[in-house]
């Protein structure tokens, strides 16, 4: 081969390469990425996105984007794999992601069989994924984070927590598991129509677990934003040429009644009410504090529940403010403000990460390059420096500035099939 | 792949079994299959005999052939202390270890109002009986800290302590030979609280 021989970044994580069977529309292929910045250039519809799908498959053990990791196997096929090579404090390790469909006893039963192989050691379960290679990835869905849900905020935290620290995810699981069985819970007792004594011990049994799981969860949530807000300050500040202030709140008891059409609503009710208690006031506050705040707010609202057959008291509810100059950022910022505010928070996650990996984490950037303009392009050249390896996906070149290109790798994708481009 | 209907019945019979796949459930079927035919009656007389003999001890739940149970009957055995069980299986688990000497409960599952099972289901009304009636002086919780777990133990908890008891949970810790790397959070900070001096 006649490549450059490939130069190490320092203090950096880097993909080695990337091998798809039967990944989405990817019959087969094998990329070996380049140090720095690697271009994944093709029209709407080849492959681009899943391609960067595959390699946060690998990083999280999941795919933001499939609604059922069926969906992941490419169709007609029985199953897949993808593997990631990559380097890790300058040791190689590598990760694997196997799914296959199973031969189900019953016609339209579907069952699927997973395999996880971090270096060559087999588990059954996605856990052993996390913590090896680590990404943050850019999309232009991440708007969401400030015009979608309360959601979109939740779990973009949640995100970022496992990429810290993996074991979060048992609370995750937990907690969710806890809310799965109290609201069959309420469900059984508003349907009796009464509440006995019995129902009351077990309610206080649910609460006292989604307290404690809540609380975790909660403080979590509160260390991560404290550590990440002044970090997106400083780049929101910079973008805005010093006039913009950022602020963001944890609130930990979600506005009502609007929560469920979460597409709808935004952050900006958040003021209409105040909270029961928000970041400022309990940063410091003992997990158990936050536990007892969650059991009162939980036995004030325990008709409501039961109404609603709903666990309406949690970090399942919770939601994260972002505030500009003192208006709120979705009802208030312009879109470019509301662009440069989520390049403000995303480029605080990368920071984060870079911290505690000890180097730069790989980034993924799926076509958002035409979402910005040249001065929130250089900011983002500036943090990613020469320092990061780099994945960018993009229908064309035009509207790159030079710097992103020179010492560049580029591929071409089309119809699940990826060749090296020599410009 | 096409099954004759008999033995297609019986595949699909031993795939409802916990744990078993399409592939043993095939396995199993063939297995029988290639048994003398007296093998065979004698298999399916020993499930139908099993079923109607074997019930639930009145007094503490166990599977026995005999009420009260062998435990339950045995003069060896402290009645001051009862170890509340799940299911079956974790007394079976608990005696193979000769450590324990006192009596059992079963409870016949955990609460999880997920598969309809609240504490009328379970045999909880019995202990709280037990309890008051047999001067038990310590129970003992051998329930798994599972999220089902912990929600019956914090239900048990709430019942027995009005009643001036001894009240203990078993520790848990990490599996021998289990990888520290992946132990959950939940596991690793149980197996911290119940750390000892060595
Ligand atoms: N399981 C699958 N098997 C085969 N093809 C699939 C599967 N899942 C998705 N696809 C195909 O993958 C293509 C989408 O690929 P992808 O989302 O990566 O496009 P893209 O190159 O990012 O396009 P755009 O520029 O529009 O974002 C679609 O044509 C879709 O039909
Ligand atoms: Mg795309
Ligand atoms: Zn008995």
């Amino acid at each position: 081969m006649l490549e450059s021989g490939p130069k190490t970044l320092q203090n950096a994580m880097q993909v080695k390469t990337v091998t798809l069977s039967n990944f989405r529309n990817y019959p087969d292929v094998n990329v070996s990425v380049g140090s720095g910045k690697t271009f994944l250039i093709g029209e709407n519809a080849q492959g681009k996105s899943n391609f960067l799908e595959a390699v946060e498959l690998v990083s999280t053990g999941r795919s933001a984007r499939a609604s059922q990791d069926s969906e992941l196997i490419r169709w007609g096929e029985p199953q897949l794999s993808v593997q990631v090579i990559f380097e890790r404090m300058g040791v190689e390790e590598s990760v694997e992601y196997r799914l296959a469909r199973q031969t189900a006893a019953r016609p339209g039963q579907r069952l699927l069989s997973r395999q996880i192989l971090v270096n060559g050691v087999s588990y059954s379960f996605v856990k052993a994924l996390l913590g090896h290679l680590i990404t943050v990835s850019f999309q232009v869905d991440d708007l969401n984070l400030l015009r979608g849900g309360p959601k979109y905020r939740r779990d973009w935290i949640d995100g970022v927590i496992l990429r810290v620290r993996p074991t979060f995810l048992d609370v995750l699981q937990s907690f969710a598991k806890v809310i799965s069985q109290r609201n069959r819970l309420l469900k059984t007792i508003c349907e009796a129509k009464r509440v006995t004594v019995s129902d009351q011990d077990q309610l206080l049994a649910w609460d006292k677990q989604l307290a404690r799981f809540g609380s975790q969860i909660i403080k979590e949530r509160m260390r991560l934003l404290s550590e990440l807000l002044p970090r997106a300050q400083e780049n929101q500040s910079h973008l805005s040429g010093r006039r913009e202030s950022l602020q963001a709140d944890y609130y930990f008891k979600a506005p009502e009644p609007k929560e469920d059409d979460s597409r709808e609503y935004g952050n900006g009710v958040a003021e209409d009410l105040p909270p029961a208690s928000s970041m400022s006031a309990l940063l410091e506050a003992e997990e158990q504090e936050v536990a007892q705040i969650l059991m009162r707010l939980l036995k004030e609202r325990r008709r409501e529940e039961i109404a609603r057959k709903q666990s309406l008291v949690g970090p399942h509810r919770d939601d994260i403010s972002l505030t500009l100059n003192d208006s709120s950022a979705v009802t208030f910022a312009s879109q470019g403000q509301q662009r440069s505010l989520v390049l403000s928070l995303k480029l605080a996650e990368l920071e984060r990460l870079t911290e505690s990996c000890g180097e730069s984490p790989v980034l993924l950037l799926d076509d958002v390059m035409a979402e910005l303009d040249a001065g929130r392009q250089r900011l983002l050249m500036s943090a990613v420096g020469d320092n990061t390896q780099t994945i960018i996906t993009t229908t064309h070149l035009a509207g790159f500035e030079p710097s992103w290109l020179e010492g560049a790798t580029i591929y071409s994708v089309a119809a699940g099939a990826i060749e090296k481009v020599t410009l | 792949m096409h099954f004759t209907r008999p033995l297609a019945k019986l595949i699909e019979e031993f795939q409802k079994f916990p744990g078993v796949g399409p592939k043993s459930a095939q396995r199993m079927a063939f297995h029988i299959l290639s048994l003398s035919s007296e093998n065979v009656h004698g298999l399916a007389s020993a499930i139908v005999d099993a079923k109607d003999r074997v019930k639930h001890c009145s007094r503490c739940f166990h599977y026995s052939a005999q009420d009260p149970c062998e435990i339950c009957a045995s003069d060896r055995r402290d009645r001051h202390t009862i170890c509340v069980v799940a299911e079956p299986r974790d007394l079976i688990a608990l005696e193979r270890t000769r450590e324990y000497k006192g009596s059992y409960h079963v409870l016949t599952g955990l609460i999880s109002p997920m598969e309809g099972k609240g504490p009328e289901q379970l045999s909880i009304r019995e202990l709280i009986h037990r309890v008051d009636s047999e001067e038990v002086k310590e129970v003992i919780l051998a329930i798994s800290p599972t999220v089902e777990g912990d929600a019956t133990v914090l239900y048990l908890n709430h019942l027995l302590k009005p009643l001036g008891i001894k009240v203990t949970r078993i520790a848990f810790g990490l599996p021998v030979g289990g990888d520290l790397e992946y132990a959950d959070d939940v596991t690793l900070s149980r197996a911290m609280e119940g750390r000892r001096e060595i």
